[in-house]
């Protein structure tokens, strides 16, 4: 978990699981997680992670960061999550979004600008 | 599935689809003025008592939802909770020893493991002394989604 101004000059602040299991003892009403060094390093994401934070949280998860496919998809969903975010591949393939929801369901695939 | 029949795969006019049967009803699309699924949280109403919802606060209980139907149970008694959405409609059925939640129980915070745990340790929901109730509920949720990821 980090913290950054502009998005730049990120501060590591604590593990993901362990303030995610913070902020759901705090009642959190939903949990969105995104690997941001996945996208911008053209990396997997970190799927130990996705699960450690799943294992804690027992209110909605979406993930997102680095996803570029449906098997990127089924393994962030086979991890824990239960929404996939997609940010910056839904530019350069918008089908990825119908493709997600015909195979995962539309209740689980969201697009998030920022 | 646990009703007679369903519109679920039956889109188009067609005949309903035949389910279990468990629980005499049937399963109804949200209708095209909301949108469909329904997803977010949503407040429950309690209509009868029943041992899953012990220790479930009767106010401001909400729980998470991700649907597009609805069950609608042929005998209103079977109905332990409703929740609005497009009105009324079926969050919480019970019919003999069979029951079921609408929402994500799992996804539905403490009150979730709450109900999820007093599926699994209310002696009047297993017939027996339920689970081993050393465990707290959290524990035993845990036990509980553990064992569904086994199966699958």
């Amino acid at each position: 978990m980090t913290k950054a101004q502009q998005f730049q000059d990120n501060i590591d602040v604590a593990p993901a699981d362990e303030l995610a299991a913070r902020l759901y003892k705090d009642q959190i009403d939903e949990i969105v997680f995104y690997d941001i060094m996945a996208s911008a390093e053209r990396q997997q994401i970190d799927l130990d992670t996705v699960g450690a934070v799943a294992q804690h949280v027992f209110v909605p998860f979406t993930v997102g960061g680095g996803i570029r496919n449906l098997d990127d998809m089924y393994l962030v969903l086979k991890a824990g999550a239960e929404k996939i975010s997609i940010d910056s591949m839904a530019v350069r393939n918008p089908h990825i979004i119908r493709h997600g929801a015909e195979a995962f369901g539309r209740q689980c695939v969201v697009l998030s600008t920022k | 599935m646990l009703f007679d029949s369903s519109e679920e795969g039956a889109e188009g006019g067609g005949p309903n689809i035949p389910c279990l049967g468990w629980i005499p009803g049937t399963v109804r699309r949200f209708p095209e003025t909301v949108r469909v699924p329904q997803i977010g949280w949503n407040l429950l109403s309690f209509t009868h008592e029943h041992p899953l919802t012990h220790g479930v606060p009767p106010e401001n209980s909400y729980t998470y939802f991700v649907n597009s139907y609805f069950a609608d149970p042929a005998n209103p008694d079977d109905v332990i909770a409703t929740a609005n959405y497009a009105g009324d409609f079926t969050a919480m059925v019970a019919h003999e020893n069979i029951a079921a939640a609408q929402f994500h129980a799992e996804k539905s915070g403490e009150l979730g493991l709450r109900i999820l745990s007093n599926f699994a340790m209310e002696p009047t929901m297993t017939g027996t002394s339920g689970l081993a109730s050393s465990r707290s509920p959290h524990e035993t949720a845990h036990c509980l989604l553990r064992r569904e990821e086994r199966v699958g």
